[in-house]
């Protein structure tokens, strides 16, 4: 068991990246499950505003009170307009409007002109600034019809809330089976890359070391349990990487895995784990010292991560680097989350998810075929 | 004997294939990765018609019209289609529409778990602004009739001059731009490692190198200054070349005033080799101690400004400033906002101060802790 002490040698010596990348990973997906919206199912749009109100009159309060009743109110300092401007750069504040002096007077008279001066992202034609903007020209509508009709401004700002608030019934085709564990196996395929190329490819590295390689060719040890030696380590120890990761998805949904999704997911990670474990393999036989093992584990889980829709949504990427991105596993991988949560425009189906685990099961096979001429081209080589 | 070292220097950083690996090369290939995953988010946000199938139980004429009307044209809001309901469940099932609008007693919407949010509140609200509408002229006729004309010539104004806008600035207001920004600072904080090299190749007892040269003739505040200028340059040179890859290459919109970007990586180049000094000419720490507490200001500063959420920056504003004042990568990336979307420049310069500050501190500091070192035996 020489060989299989080895590696876990240099497991052992490796072992604060492993811990490094495995706290990165749990820290980021806690983030982003507490401060982002993961779920993707509908919910009436509320947009980030924030509201001034320079009128300060019966009918411009109510204005303001149904603001903060359907959207989320934003505290902004008008008078400081780089702060406006940052707070809308960085998304904090979708739309800035200040209800204008003499809004319940002009309203009154019928005049509905200059009501409101508004800032908004230049760039940011979004549906969300057309739903509160057509909101926001609905209520004059309806005011001022109210007035015409004979009532006070603020008898009218009134109404046409109560109008307002009566909703249009909004029904759903089907029951949706949700995980809150999907947002950690999405960035699973990142951190099962990146922590199988560092960790997997430094301990190859050593095994396939030229000088050790030679040595224990040339001695009375079996090349045959070298290998299984070898393989039996690495498997073990990937594994043993994926069961806590896979185990820790029970701390962001703890009925994550005995649900049809959960398990559906556990089953395209692994697919996906032996994937990362042959490129792993793959650039340890291709380089020659640890430096370049950490460059290429980098660019190769980023590239992957960014092309193929694990850091930002498929459905947002274009068709330019999706049709680069069905080059990689990762991008099965993810087409397959997508489908299995119904994420970013895509349904649940059964079929699809097949196919994207077995496009993944192919590359587990034409990476191993990638191994073995490798590894056959690197055996022939007439010098050790 | 300067500009010998100055020579020397400059060739050891270039040849460091590490140190360049993680101040050039990784920058420009993540650069690379941001434009394909970030360059047609804006894209994907801007808006397209919603399709929308519209299963009629109960004939109503003037809805019909109205939806006739917002499906009409280049800009328009909706994509509609007529048919039953068991086919329109079944395209909202597959995918192919976001909603079925159903138009019985009262109008209601049917959507599925994948629907967007944001299209269904808009054809809600289109629907709710439908009733909404013949509410009120309900309620007018009943209340006060002679009115009634009033009120539904009222209803069909144009109110568009209702909303003024004011615009805040005219440049580019892609949020996602912040991640070149901070990919910029970052290649450029990573040139901290070659001012940290500079101060351990110079002390006796951290590396042969600086043995070597403590019992050479030359004065120390000369090689000193060789050394940091020369790291200085390489750090610049890979920072031009990451803004120039940056703006040309990828084609980023780095704002009008994009040629002060240059001017203000030298100033950051400045601040980052003299940060990488400093920690280099600490106590008796190793150098793996060292490139540690470099890592802490590079990569966790990276991510307190930004680089893995760009909305960090401003989180941290909006809850302690004072770190957004003090991380050297925030000021750098910020100065590098300022300059590409604030109309003014008075963020501008207040970054610009802080960093020749930081630049002053972190010098003095690295050559009071290098001088009149001595050593017993080495």
């Amino acid at each position: 068991m020489q060989v299989f002490k080895l590696v876990f040698k240099v497991l052992k010596k490796n072992l604060g990246t492993v811990v490094m990348y495995g706290c990165i990973f749990f820290t980021t997906i806690m983030l982003i499950t507490s401060f982002g919206d993961t779920s993707d199912e509908y919910t009436s749009t509320k947009i980030d505003v924030a509201i001034r109100d320079l009128d300060n009159t019966s009918a411009s309060r109510q204005l303001v009170d149904w603001v903060s009743e359907n959207h989320n109110i934003v505290d902004a300092d008008f008078e400081d307009e780089d702060e406006l401007l940052a707070k809308m750069y960085f998304n904090f504040c979708d739309y800035a409007i200040t209800i204008n002096e003499g809004f319940e007077e002009k309203l009154a008279g019928g005049n509905t002109e200059d009501l409101f001066t508004v800032s908004k992202r230049p760039n940011g034609y979004s549906y969300g600034t057309i739903y509160f903007e057509s909101q926001l020209n609905s209520i004059v509508s309806d005011a001022n019809a109210y007035v015409a009709g004979g009532m006070t401004a603020d008898e009218a700002l009134q109404k046409t809330v109560e109008v307002l608030n009566s909703k249009t019934e909004i029904s759903f085709i089907e029951e949706k089976e949700d995980s809150a564990a999907g947002i950690y196996f999405n960035y699973m395929a990142y951190i099962l890359l990146v922590m199988n190329i560092t960790v997997m490819s430094t301990i190859l590295l050593v095994v396939f070391k030229k000088d050790i390689t030679a040595r224990t060719y040339c001695s009375s040890f079996s090349q045959l349990k070298y290998i299984l030696q070898t393989i039996g380590a690495v498997s073990i120890i990937s594994v043993g990487f994926w069961v806590i990761l896979v185990l820790g998805s029970l701390c962001f949904d703890s009925s994550a895995l005995s649900s049809t999704v959960g398990l559906l997911m556990v089953c395209n990670s692994f697919v996906f784990l032996i994937c990362s474990v042959e490129i792993a393999v793959i650039v340890s036989l291709l380089v020659k010292s640890s430096m370049a093992v950490s460059a290429i584990s980098n660019i190769v889980s980023l590239g992957m991560a960014f092309l193929c829709g694990v850091f930002v949504p498929q459905s947002v990427l274009s068709d330019g680097v999706l049709s680069v991105g069905r080059f990689f596993p990762a991008y099965w991988y993810i087409k397959a989350v997508d489908s299995i949560n119904g994420w970013h425009g895509s349904t649940y189906n059964i079929t699809e998810i097949t196919k994207a685990i077995g496009i993944e099961a192919f590359f587990v096979v034409a990476l191993m075929a990638v191994i073995l001429v490798i590894v056959r081209s690197k055996r022939t080589q007439k010098s050790l | 004997m300067f500009f010998h070292n100055f020579k020397y220097r400059l060739l050891q950083t270039v040849r460091a294939k590490e140190i360049m690996f993680w101040a050039l090369g990784f920058t420009i290939i993540l650069g690379t990765l941001f434009y394909a995953a970030f360059g047609n988010i804006y894209e994907s946000e801007k808006f397209t018609a919603i399709p929308v199938a519209v299963v009629t139980e109960k004939e109503d004429k003037s809805f019909d019209e109205l939806l006739n009307a917002l499906s009409d044209g280049d800009g328009a809001l909706l994509s509609v289609q007529y048919m039953d309901s068991s086919k329109a469940y079944e395209m909202l099932e597959e995918g192919e529409i976001e909603m079925a609008v159903i138009v019985d007693e009262k109008i209601s919407l049917r959507i599925a778990s994948s629907s967007d949010s944001v299209s269904v509140s808009i054809v809600s609200s289109v629907i709710d602004e439908y009733t909404s509408k013949a509410a009120i002229i309900n309620e007018i006729a009943k209340t006060n009739p002679k009115d009634l004309d009033n009120a539904i010539k009222a209803l069909s104004a144009d109110i568009t001059n209702a909303i003024t806008e004011h615009k805040l600035t005219d440049a580019n207001m892609n949020g996602y731009t912040d991640y070149f920004f901070n990919l910029i600072a970052m290649g450029i904080m990573f040139g901290s490692t070659f001012g940290l090299f500079a101060a351990l190749h110079s002390q006796g007892n951290l590396s042969a190198l600086g043995a070597r040269r403590c019992v050479s003739p030359t004065k120390k505040i000369v090689s000193a200054l060789a050394d940091n200028l020369a790291t200085v340059v390489s750090v610049f040179g890979c920072s031009v070349v990451t803004i120039v890859y940056v703006k040309f290459v990828l084609g980023v919109d780095l704002g009008n005033r994009f040629l002060l970007f240059f001017p203000t990586a030298f100033v950051a180049s400045f601040m980052s080799v003299s940060l990488g000094y400093a920690v280099g000419s600490v106590g008796r720490l190793s150098d793996k101690a060292k490139e540690g507490i470099l890592l802490v200001f590079t990569l966790f500063g990276g991510f307190l400004s930004g680089l893995m959420a760009n909305s960090m920056r401003q989180l941290v504003e909006e809850s302690a400033p004072i770190v957004n004042r003090i991380n050297p990568a925030a000021v750098l990336t910020d100065s590098f906002y300022a300059l590409a979307v604030c109309p003014n420049y008075d963020r501008y310069v207040r970054n610009l101060t802080t960093m020749l500050v930081m630049t002053a501190i972190f010098t003095t500091f690295g050559i009071v802790l290098s001088r009149r070192k001595k050593y017993a035996s080495l």
